[in-house]
């Protein structure tokens, strides 16, 4: 089969042409997942031989792709992009999204991210207000605003980015007993998910997050409060937070009974 | 690796339901979704009932459609009580519409079709027949219809996946359920390949560039259609483009950690690399006992535990649908 035959990188890494280089890294890294060895993705369809194969050609994607001037030069020897192109993190979607609002008219909807740790309860918007004889574009354009629907989808919404699966780490995860300060600040630094992303999304401060991650009991809360950070501190890194939160409950009480 | 040949041979010739009832801009702006997946139990029934009551509730009328044939269950999970007007009658005589079966639900705008409880007479349907319900389905005055499908690779359940405006997949982040969704995934490829195919009157070239299949190296689906672009570029050209709006979704259903929730991203990427089309991975919902609590209770989990982190993520994923079909259907209007 000729070159021109198989995938161009921007499709081995399931990107589009103007991806900027977090893209680039977070696709490298999803595309690496979904073909390693214990992947679910992978198995029922490629045999190992041709994941490994597919796997050889994910990393020379890669290296092309996170070198710019490489990259440049493989745009312009497959035609895939003017040379003088900038790689912003603009799309097509996004001209004709504008595009398609100005024509409707219709307001441009906010972009606001739903904090999935906030804890009040979830408030639905008021209903649209029927209007004599709506037309079905009408009700559309209510349930697109009502529904906030500007929002892109990313597929999951915690403070956890992708990053390189290390199944020995997973194992650890899973079975690591008891759970301790220290351990859930190695999970979180696998993770790859920084103290001030945590603080912030906790509300806590830095000496309440290092009392927690090198288990300095004497400066930690009250045990319900602990137990509390605890929940959100697993729920956040996207780990069994019941199982976690338990086992570490259980370590705290034995330290500080 | 699989046969390809084989795969695409064991398919039965029928007519195409594509042509007529695909594409809501023709038809206004209704739309249908259909749910499916390979296995019973991944959340199929969660996803139609919830994403249902979001449309509703943001002013969208709704209508849900129990096409589970054989495990209708659409009603137990709304609360409505077992009727004896089901899907069975939609070819009865005495019923003039559909409209006519849907029962009112908790939910204004809402409401169910319940579905047959006796399978046997539905759940085969010839061809004729499905194109009439299919019809029947487009007339509802609805801004959405909703339809639950049953687990399985029917040709029932594929062709009205496949008429379906919207396609949504549920999975599990286990194998068993990974596989049987791309045996459904490939089941609803090859359909859809059928019907393109007699639409184009492009069977002999398929065959001939199977033929070759050795010598030009054709591993999967996605080696032949870029293989036949080579061979026949205009046919290509045009398989290529109508496999390019078979998009469908994905959810992938409860989930427990962040590997879990990665699995939509693998699964993505390898559809593209074997089928060559794109997967739009909604995202994942996580693993929440106030979903069976829910299914106990009989009340939809948005009605009975609306503080559930899976709300927001549903109301979400509704949304992200919503605005992207309102722009296709802008786009095409446009003529863009
Ligand atoms: N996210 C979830 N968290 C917890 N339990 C779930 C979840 N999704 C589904 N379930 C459980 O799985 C059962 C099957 O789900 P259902 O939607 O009926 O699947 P299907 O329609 O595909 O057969 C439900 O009754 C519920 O108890
Ligand atoms: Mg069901």
């Amino acid at each position: 089969m000729s070159q021109e035959k198989k995938q161009n990188y921007y499709e081995i890494l399931d990107i589009s042409l103007s991806a900027n280089a977090e893209i680039i890294r977070t696709s490298y890294i999803r595309a690496k997942n979904a073909y390693n060895r214990d992947s679910l993705a992978a198995y029922s369809l490629f045999d190992p031989e041709e994941s490994k194969q597919i796997l050889e050609e994910i990393e020379e994607a890669y290296t092309v792709l996170s070198d710019s001037e490489k990259r440049r030069k493989y745009d312009e020897s497959h035609g895939l992009l003017s040379s003088d192109s900038s790689y912003e993190d603009y799309t097509a979607r996004d001209a004709l999204r504008a595009h398609v609002a100005a024509v409707m008219q219709a307001p441009t909807n906010q972009i606001t991210e739903h904090d999935e740790m906030a804890e009040a309860p979830v408030s639905y918007p008021a209903p649209a207000p029927s209007r004599p004889d709506p037309s079905a574009i009408d009700r559309l354009q209510a349930a697109q605003s009502s529904l906030n629907a500007s929002v892109p989808l990313k597929g999951n919404y915690s403070l956890t980015k992708s990053h390189v699966v290390d199944e020995a780490m997973e194992e650890k995860i899973r079975n690591t007993e008891p759970v301790t300060g220290v351990f859930l600040k190695s999970i979180r630094e696998y993770r790859q998910v920084r103290p001030e992303e945590i603080m912030d999304s906790l509300k806590i401060s830095k000496n309440y997050l290092a009392a927690l991650e090198s288990d300095d009991f004497s400066k930690l809360p009250a045990t319900v409060f602990v137990r509390g950070f605890v929940i959100q501190y697993t729920k956040a890194l996207k780990l069994d937070h019941e199982k976690l939160t338990a086992s570490y409950m259980q370590f705290l009480k034995s330290k500080r009974p | 690796m699989e046969n390809t040949t084989e795969n695409l041979n064991k398919l039965e010739a029928d007519e195409s339901l594509l042509g007529k009832t695909q594409g809501s801009a023709s038809q206004g702006l209704k739309q249908i979704w259909a749910v499916g997946g390979g296995k019973g139990g991944v959340g199929k029934t969660l996803v139609t009932a919830n994403f249902a009551i979001t449309l509703a509730k943001a002013g969208a009328r709704v209508v849900l459609v129990d096409l589970d044939l054989g495990g209708a269950n659409l009603h137990t999970c709304l609360g409505v009580e077992a009727s004896d007007k089901t899907l069975t009658d939609v070819f009865s005589p005495n019923i003039k519409s559909l409209q006519e079966l849907a029962l009112p639900t908790i939910v204004p705008n809402l409401s169910l079709i319940s579905g047959a409880q006796d399978a046997m007479n539905v759940a085969n349907l010839p061809h004729a027949q499905k194109q009439k319900l299919l019809n029947k389905l487009r007339q509802l005055p609805a801004d959405y219809i909703l339809l639950d499908l049953g687990a399985g690779t029917s040709f029932n359940t594929l062709d009205f996946f496949l008429a379906a405006d919207v396609g949504i997949l549920t999975v599990l982040p286990e194998p068993t359920s990974i596989e049987n969704a791309y045996r459904f995934i490939k089941s609803a490829f090859y359909r859809k390949l059928k019907n393109i195919e007699y639409l184009y009157d492009a069977r002999s070239l398929i065959d001939s560039t199977m033929n070759r299949k050795n010598e030009l190296k054709i591993k999967s689906p996605a080696d032949l259609i870029r293989n036949l672009e080579t061979l026949y570029p205009e046919v290509g050209m045009k398989i290529r483009n109508s496999l390019n709006d078979f998009e469908m979704k994905l959810v992938v259903n409860q989930t427990r950690t962040e590997i879990d929730s990665e699995v939509g991203f693998g699964v993505r990427n390898v559809c593209k690399k074997y089928f060559g089309f794109n997967i739009d991975y909604l995202g994942c919902l996580e693993y929440d006992s106030a979903v069976w609590q829910s299914v106990r209770r009989k009340r939809p989990l948005i009605l009975e535990f609306p503080a559930s982190p899976l709300v927001p993520t549903i109301q979400k994923m509704v949304g992200h649908i919503v605005s992207e079909q309102a722009e296709k259907i802008k786009r095409s209007q446009l003529g863009l």
